[in-house]
């Protein structure tokens, strides 16, 4: 009894160091972070942090939960954190951090692998918060809410961004464990949400702006949010949204089609020290603005539309792959990783040159769209 | 100092000594013998300063003149038995000349259905105690034990603790032969075995093990004969001496043996090959072996239809999962793995936390040690002042803690639902206050880490338990799909077509299958 009691007591003691941290630490004694945004002041050299953080003490319990901002500088962004505790009662707990906003100075100039590998590196923060450049001057700017506008700021800007993809469809959701991994893989380059601020009448209010382009580490462009759909579709990310088709030049004949669902299958063929990449587009689509009264009924006409839908397509796929090789010469969309997966000896004799490679590819779409309801009216 | 105390125990320990020598000493040992004064003079003084012993001494008249000796116990009896048919055909008897030994007279005279002889004075000290009459007569060395039991006792009713909405509403007393009656009149088979045996040395409470010849491990029914005769206590005053004296794990929370208050209960349990305990005095039978998921099934989950009844048994199961896991499982939340909840919940829970004095953990032990002191003083209470329990429940330790900032809003839910939950499996009550207490412990110094270490340590304990040699839990082992079938959810009758096989070797429930096929 007393040696298995022991050997219990040897097995939780062994497996103590083993597990996570199991600090008793109250709920009370805790600013919860929300999302951060950092900045660069260039002149001191300083890491310029906000943090936004759930303002819990004048909150009536009653009542919504509005957010607060804190700002702190420091050398490295550890030392930004450790420098809010100055001015506050509670320590940041940053475990709840579901937004990184980034200046879009500091992602040009100094790059951003350091901040999500610290971020990365430090155990509290979470691998999943959403990284996200601001196109404002700074990134506390982004993260400030607008007086008329209740609630933690953050909260929003995640369900903008996180929703984007299956309502919207115009930008890339990225998590910072996809940054890393990504810009350390093969692509070397990776699509980035872009927020910015823009006036809705009376109120400024956050709005998601297309994607940045990030090479290497650095942003090296923007992507408008129609060219981010496209990206979107190559990436087969995409579940939703709505495509105009203008079948004439008066904007009244627009068709409206709402995306089902879409799948996308990418392939290459190497012929003759040639790459060539196919991408095949297959979407489901319901017509639900019809401004033309076209008879959709007629099987005819829906096959036309649909050949016009997926000459579209077609055709902003091929630009966009265009813009990504000739202009900023990022692989985001992977065509060497897939290459890398299939044929490692191909790979292996093609990645020294890829980056002069790869604006050579020639890249072939076949996009297929299908009607899959007409949404009538009576 | 210390001698005098030593002394004055060594006194008391005689003087007990002696009065047990007085009792169980040579005199009750003694047979009886033919002389009638022998026997007269034996009982007055085997009963003497117990003035509820009534003895009566008979002479018949006639040319052979005999006299009868009898003893009883008023209250116990019935007199208009003792009247009618003992002491007037007595007195109506004419006697042989030859003189006549005690069979004859049980024979020819007495007009008692059961009866018996006795030849010990021990014998006439039990009947007599238990409510028999003992007559004696002049010139025999036997004694006749005539039943003249009238008991006073509660009448048949539903068991409070097991009510059910549908199926037979009667249950047990604390009579064991009304008990047994209750039960073999279900069962009209004589495959179905009744096994008396007395237990306690001053109580001599008759005791009973029943279970279904064929169907019963013989292994089982051994070793609970070879446990129950090793027992050897003063009293047994209920089945749960019993219970805790045969039980395998002496000191482990959960139960090793099942009880019920139903005879239609015991029946079911018998006809999966259990055996049955039944005590006398009690009104809780003990059933043997009992597996772990016996916790969570009730009678009804019988009686009502399967869809209904597996779900409220898949709740159980989760409502014991709940109460258990539940306070721990919000400590290591909110005190240690803040990032684990939802952001919204947690901000919400946070606010609320804010300006509670007490940290999270030791306020949980407070709450939680406040809603079992409000559980038990509800038991323990007179009934008429109920109200004003739940008014200082509810408005004391609910509201105004809450206005007050002393308790967090979260706790007091955390709580209630605890609460509620273990009131879902009440075979559990006492592993659930043990479990929980160590999970909010171990949650409360390490976490997640500490509530895996407790969750591991119970599953492994649940794990181990056996009752009577039968594995509780059969999470190791291999599986049966027919076992399945009753044990998460209840499969319909026409389904559950073998026993449970770690109870029985006779695994055919219905041979034919289902009645539509």
């Amino acid at each position: 009894m007393v040696k298995r009691l022991l050997a219990c007591l040897l097995g939780v003691a062994i497996a103590l160091p083993l597990t996570g941290c199991w600090n008793y630490e109250g709920l009370d004694q805790l600013d919860i972070v929300v999302g951060i945004g950092v900045d660069y002041d260039k002149e001191n050299r300083l890491f310029d942090v906000s943090y936004d953080i759930a303002n819990l003490t004048g909150a009536e319990k009653k009542g919504g939960i509005s957010s607060k901002m804190i700002h702190a500088q420091g050398k490295t962004l550890a030392d930004a954190a450790a420098n809010a505790k100055r001015n506050e009662a509670d320590r940041l707990f940053f475990g709840t951090a579901h937004v990184l906003v980034l200046n879009q100075q500091l992602a040009r100039e100094m790059g951003i692998l350091t901040i999500t590998e610290t971020l990365l590196r430090e155990g509290e923060y979470r691998e999943t918060m959403y990284v996200v450049i601001s196109q404002e001057k700074t990134a506390a700017e982004i993260l400030e809410r607008p007086e008329e506008m209740s609630g933690i700021m953050s909260v929003t800007l995640i369900d903008i961004i996180s929703e984007d993809k299956d309502v919207t469809g115009t930008t890339l959701s990225t998590q910072l464990y996809q940054v890393y991994n990504v810009l350390n893989s093969t692509r070397k380059s990776i699509l980035l949400p872009v927020l910015r601020r823009v006036e809705r009448g009376e109120n400024i209010v956050p709005d998601i702006n297309g994607t940045a382009v990030i090479r290497g580490e650095t942003l090296v462009g923007f992507l408008s949010p129609e060219q981010s759909r496209y990206a979107l579709f190559i990436e087969d990310k995409l579940d939703g949204g709505v495509i105009t088709l203008s079948l004439s030049d008066t904007p009244t004949d627009d068709l409206a089609m709402k995306i089902f669902s879409n799948k996308t299958k990418k392939s290459y063929t190497y012929e003759e020290n040639k790459i060539t990449v196919n991408i095949k587009t297959d979407t489901s689509v319901c017509i639900v603005e019809n401004q033309d009264y076209m008879d959709i009924r007629n099987k005819q006409i829906t096959e036309q539309i649909e050949e016009t839908a997926a000459r579209m397509i077609e055709a902003n796929i091929k630009s966009l792959v265009s813009t990504m090789q000739h202009e900023f010469n990022a692989d985001v969309f992977g065509f060497g990783e897939m290459i890398y997966r299939k044929d490692q000896k191909l790979w292996n004799q093609l990645s020294p040159s890829w980056d002069e490679i790869y604006p050579t590819v020639e890249v072939e779409v076949s996009a297929k769209v299908e009607v899959m309801n007409t949404a009538f009216t009576k | 100092m210390f001698n005098f105390f030593k002394k004055q125990r060594k006194r008391r320990t005689q003087v007990m000594e002696s009065s047990i020598e007085k009792w169980n000493g040579t005199l009750e040992e003694q047979r009886i013998q033919p002389p009638l004064e022998g026997s007269i003079a034996a009982c007055k003084q085997i009963f003497s300063d117990m003035d509820i012993i009534r003895y009566r001494i008979l002479e018949t008249g006639g040319d052979t003149p005999r006299r009868y000796f009898l003893v009883f116990c008023d209250g116990l009896v019935n007199s208009e038995i003792i009247n009618d048919n003992i002491v007037k055909p007595l007195m109506l008897f004419t006697p042989a000349e030859s003189g006549e030994t005690m069979d004859m007279l049980l024979a020819e005279v007495i007009q008692v259905g059961e009866a018996a002889t006795a030849d010990t004075f021990r014998d006439v000290v039990e009947s007599v105690t238990a409510g028999d009459t003992v007559l004696f007569a002049e010139g025999c060395s036997q004694a006749a034990i005539l039943n003249t039991k009238n008991l006073a006792l509660r009448s048949i009713e539903e068991p409070d603790n097991e009510k059910v909405l549908g199926g037979p509403r009667e249950g047990f007393t604390e009579s064991l032969m009304r008990n047994l009656s209750q039960v073999v009149r279900r069962v009209h088979t004589s495959e179905f075995k009744i096994k008396m045996l007395t237990l306690g040395r001053r109580t001599q409470t008759p005791v009973c093990v029943c279970y279904f010849d064929s169907l019963a491990d013989k292994s089982i029914l051994e070793e609970i004969f070879r446990r129950l005769n090793k027992i050897d206590i003063d009293g047994m005053l209920d089945a749960n001496y019993i219970t805790e004296l045969i039980r395998d794990h002496k000191y482990s929370p959960f139960r090793t043996t099942g009880y019920t208050e139903r005879p239609d209960v015991i029946i079911a349990k018998l006809l999966e090959g259990r055996i049955a305990i039944f005590v006398d005095g009690s009104p809780m039978v003990l059933t043997i072996p009992y597996l772990f998921i016996e916790n969570f099934q009730s009678n009804e989950d019988y009686y009502f239809n399967f869809f209904y009844t597996s779900f409220a048994r898949v709740l159980r199961i989760c409502a014991f999962v709940l109460t258990v896991a539940v306070p721990g499982l919000y400590i290591a939340v909110v005190a240690f793995h803040q990032e684990m909840m939802p952001l919204q919940l947690l901000v919400r829970v946070a606010l609320e936390r804010q300006s509670v004095p007490l940290p999270a953990a030791v306020e949980a032990m407070v709450m939680l040690l406040v809603f079992d002191v409000l559980r038990e003083t509800g038991i323990r209470m007179p009934s008429n002042i109920g109200q004003a329990l739940s008014i200082v429940g509810a408005l004391v330790i609910g509201q105004a803690a809450v206005e007050a900032s002393l308790v967090a809003a979260p706790m007091i839910i955390v709580v209630a639902a605890t609460g509620i939950t273990s009131l879902l499996v009440t075979k559990l009550n006492a592993p659930i206050i043990f479990c929980r207490f160590l999970l909010l412990v171990s949650a409360s110094a390490f976490g997640f880490f500490g509530l895996t270490i407790g969750v591991s340590l119970m599953i492994i304990h649940i794990n181990n338990l056996t009752s009577f040699g039968v594995e509780q839990t059969a999470l190791s082992g291999s599986l049966r799909f027919q076992d399945i079938k009753d044990i998460f959810i209840r499969a319909p009758w026409a389904e559950m077509i073998q026993r449970p096989a770690r109870l029985t070797g006779d695994k055919t429930r219905q041979a034919g299958g289902d009645g539509n096929g």
